[in-house]
């Protein structure tokens, strides 16, 4: 997690992507990573909260509303999230500091990753101090606000706990993770780039869901070869679009299941009543447009205002609720493939009928991309 | 209805089921000349099958089932399955370890949408026979509406020969029946919910145009208000059952609401007849409520069935004055009891949960789905400041436009929905 300085103005997404007409987003990829002196330390934790059942990313960009747009706010640098039944997020945030410098504080690192934590929805954080000792003050601290501070040999420990016994699935290696950043790089488009970064974490809501497929749609062309890069930039976008069925599926068990077609529709808009806005004011337009002669009888209609893959939407949708024990699964179904697109050996899993309908589940997923966003291909798990 | 996918992949299932119910002898030398519909039929009842499985593990155990429950052969099986893979309904698939499994893609939202796919692969088949075609045609033009045999074109351009097995074989499988041998007018035994006897009667008065024009219409709106209707022939159709009707009285008076026979679903059990009486009881109820009511009219009646049906509501529609009189029918057809509420004066509607009930809500559902007006309100306060800060800037550039006269181009609509839709 990179704190900034008062003195120093916060980045603006929007200015990155001026950046990025500058120079490739290939350069400035290689640039972030080859800065971070932190990345060894992420990538053996990630690794490890892999083997947990999470969901692992490293280096999630925050940001907030400025008056020109998102700004960058800071970074997490290991994040972990997975689902229970009901699909509510469980996640955990991880800062990791390989410096020893004074300026680096145990007790400010503490405090800031509860923020974090808060901002994120996360319950539990950790904060690893790979040369920097902590004090019995600063645990207690961590302990009150329910962050496990290590140090030293301790986070080594840690890591090997949780990954004691368990198989070995070999993803987050530091030459995957640069292959992937590479793979990213390829497409030319900074916004999409950007969206996954960090304005996807600041929406986190039902906007991801247009605005992913939004994205995708845009960038079909780019995106029509069967490369490993493109496999790796689909599989990553699955993910992120994943996380947001959920919180759809939850709307939707809470809503009741006989509603369903209504809840898909209203969620992606925000709720019933800004749908209910949206449609009045789209049947004004609609009458508007009629009453000026824009739009005659004879002539084409005003499209719907439900986005086409509205049933395509809830059909899936119906799918993940009705079997929950798998679907709470695709995140790590899309997560282990990933890294087998990288070469990694991936999850050894045990083939029951949930791992199985998992796989299909992810399966539906990446079908239902394909179909909304128009493009010509999606990877086969 | 020639090349309407949905409409032939009901009627093929309706077939094979009709087949397998009524017809002895299934593997006959004459039914080689229903061989395409048969394999979609049986296609149309495995997908149902395995709908909401995901993931079929042991294919063996499915196809057993399939022989057992639906009378599907191994060979026949092998055929149906190589059609769902074609109408993309499932798919093999090999896992990591090696094992072949199927995953299943049948809609458990859009039905109408495997019906279209199975419909439409064997509309593009090219080894369908005449015969075939001729029963597939007949039956759904017999299920709309009963029809002389001769005004059936595809029927009429077989030999006679031909004809007469196609009608035999229809007639055998319960599917076709005549009402009346002289005027050779045939309906649908299997699907209409209505007496042969009261039928032939009925058709006595009524020209087909006429009777189909009434069908259409009260397809078109099922629990459409005939209260007031004078048309002798609409008065008969009420009178002698062929148009099933409700009568509901509260505070706005008596009102009539009928419902077309056919509603597209299998209704040879009296169980299913009991469910689909229950299901348009409550939307006659809910059409009095929209058009009639006179304290509050119901605007989504969806909205109300979806409250019906919501265990966390305890199956309670909220208080209301004219909540007893109104679904006293329901009360009566034990759908659900009325309590009085501790606001004087008013009623709470209670569904009663049993599984009947509930499925009656869903048919219910369905039904009114299809004739539902989306209330229009003046825009709210913020729809407003979306026009006026310029949010959809491209629309109020092409009302300016419009003063020429100038009609939207397909893609400028589209652009247009896009800023509508954006979040």
């Amino acid at each position: 997690m990179n704190l900034p300085t008062s003195s120093r103005a916060s980045n603006l997404s929007r200015e990155l992507k001026v950046t990025a007409s500058k120079s490739s987003p290939q350069a400035r990829i290689e640039r972030m990573s080859r800065k971070d002196q932190d990345l060894p330390l992420k990538l053996r934790v990630a690794s490890s909260l892999v083997t947990s059942g999470y969901y692992v990313r490293i280096n999630v960009g925050l940001s907030a509303t400025s008056s020109r747009g998102l700004a960058d706010v800071t970074d997490i640098d290991v994040i972990g999230i997975r689902h229970d039944v009901t699909f509510k997020q469980d996640a955990i945030a991880v800062t990791c500091k390989s410096g020893e410098s004074k300026a680096l504080s145990p007790a400010r690192e503490i405090f800031y990753l509860r923020g974090v934590l808060d901002y994120v929805n996360a319950l539990n954080g950790v904060a690893v101090f790979s040369r920097k000792p902590i004090p019995a003050h600063i645990r207690d601290l961590g302990r009150r606000l329910n962050i496990l501070a290590l140090s030293g040999i301790e986070i080594d420990d840690w890591c090997n706990s949780l990954t004691k016994d368990m198989p070995e699935h070999g993803f987050f290696k530091e030459s995957d993770y640069d292959e992937y950043l590479k793979g990213w790089a390829r497409i030319s488009d900074g916004n999409l780039v950007d969206y996954f970064r960090a304005d996807y974490w600041f929406y986190y809501d039902f906007r991801n869901l247009q605005n992913i497929i939004g994205l995708l749609k845009r960038n079909a062309p780019r995106l029509t070869v069967q490369h490993k890069w493109v496999s790796l930039i689909l599989l990553d976008a699955a993910v992120h679009l994943c996380l947001t069925v959920f919180d759809l599926c939850r709307q939707v068990r809470l809503l009741g299941l006989s509603s369903i077609a209504d809840t898909t529709t209203a969620y992606l808009f925000g709720g019933a009543p800004s749908f209910k806005a949206r449609k009045d004011l789209y049947t004004k337009v609609q009458h508007l447009l009629a009453s000026t002669g824009v739009l005659s009888p004879s002539g084409p209609s005003l499209p719907p205002l439900e986005p086409i893959y509205t049933e395509a939407l809830s059909e899936l949708a119906i799918r993940l609720i009705e079997r929950p024990h798998a679907a709470i699964l695709i995140p790590l179904v899309l997560q282990d493939n990933f890294w087998r697109v990288l070469g990694a050996k991936g999850v050894c899993w045990t083939e029951t009928k949930n791992s199985l309908a998992a796989e299909k589940l992810a399966q539906d997923l990446l079908e239902f991309i394909k179909k909304a966003s128009g493009l010509q291909w999606v990877p086969k798990l | 209805m020639r090349n309407d996918g949905v409409r032939i992949g009901l009627r093929l299932l309706e077939f094979e089921c009709a087949i397998t119910a009524n017809i002895d002898f299934s593997h006959s030398a004459e039914m080689v000349d229903y061989e395409t519909s048969r394999a979609a039929g049986q296609a149309t009842r495995l997908a149902m099958l395995i709908r909401g499985q995901d993931v079929i593990e042991d294919e063996q155990r499915l196809k057993k089932i399939a022989a057992l429950e639906l009378g599907i052969l191994p060979p026949e099986y092998y055929v149906a399955k190589r059609l769902l893979m074609e109408a993309d309904l499932i798919e093999e698939r090999v896992t990591k370890t090696g094992k072949k499994v199927l995953n299943e893609k049948v809609s458990r939202i859009n039905h109408a949408d495997n019906y279209q796919r199975l419909g439409e692969l064997w509309l593009h088949h090219d080894t369908r026979t005449p015969k075939e075609e001729a029963l597939i045609y007949t039956l759904d033009e017999v299920v709309k509406a009963p029809t002389t045999l001769s005004s059936i074109q595809s029927l009429s351009d077989l030999t006679k020969n031909d004809r007469g097995a196609v009608i035999e074989l229809g007639s055998n499988a319960g599917l076709i029946d005549s009402v009346d041998e002289e005027q050779n007018i045939y309906y649908s035994p299997l699907l209409w919910d209505v007496s042969p006897g009261k039928l032939a009667a009925f058709l006595k008065i009524a020209t087909k145009t006429k009777f189909n024009d009434l069908i259409t219409e009260i397809m078109e709106r099922p629990g459409t208000d005939l209260t007031n209707a004078e048309d002798p022939l609409i008065i008969q159709a009420i009178r002698a059952g062929i148009l099933p009707s409700y009568n509901v009285v509260s505070t706005g008076g008596q009102r009539v609401y009928s419902f077309a026979p056919y509603t597209g679903y299998l209704v040879s059990l009296d169980a299913e007849k009991t469910i689909l009486d229950k299901a348009r009881a409550l939307v006659a109820c809910l059409r009095y409520g929209s058009e009639a009511a006179t304290v509050t009219r119901i605007r989504y009646p969806s909205l109300i069935l979806n409250a019906l049906t919501d265990i966390s509501r305890n199956y309670r529609l909220k208080p209301h004055s004219e909540l007893k009189l109104q679904y006293g029918m329901l009360v009566s057809k034990q759908i659900g009891r009325v309590i009085r509420s501790s606001i004087g004066g008013r009623y709470i509607f209670e569904l009663i949960p049993t599984e009947d009930n509930l499925r009656a809500c869903a048919i219910a559902k369905e039904l009114v789905g299809l004739g539902e007006l989306m209330g229009e309100k003046d825009p709210s306060a913020s729809a407003v400041l979306h026009l006026v800060n310029g949010r959809i800037d491209h629309p109020l550039r092409e009302v300016k436009v419009a003063r020429r006269k100038r009609t939207a181009r397909t893609d400028e609509l589209a652009d247009l929905v896009e800023s509508l839709q954006s979040v």
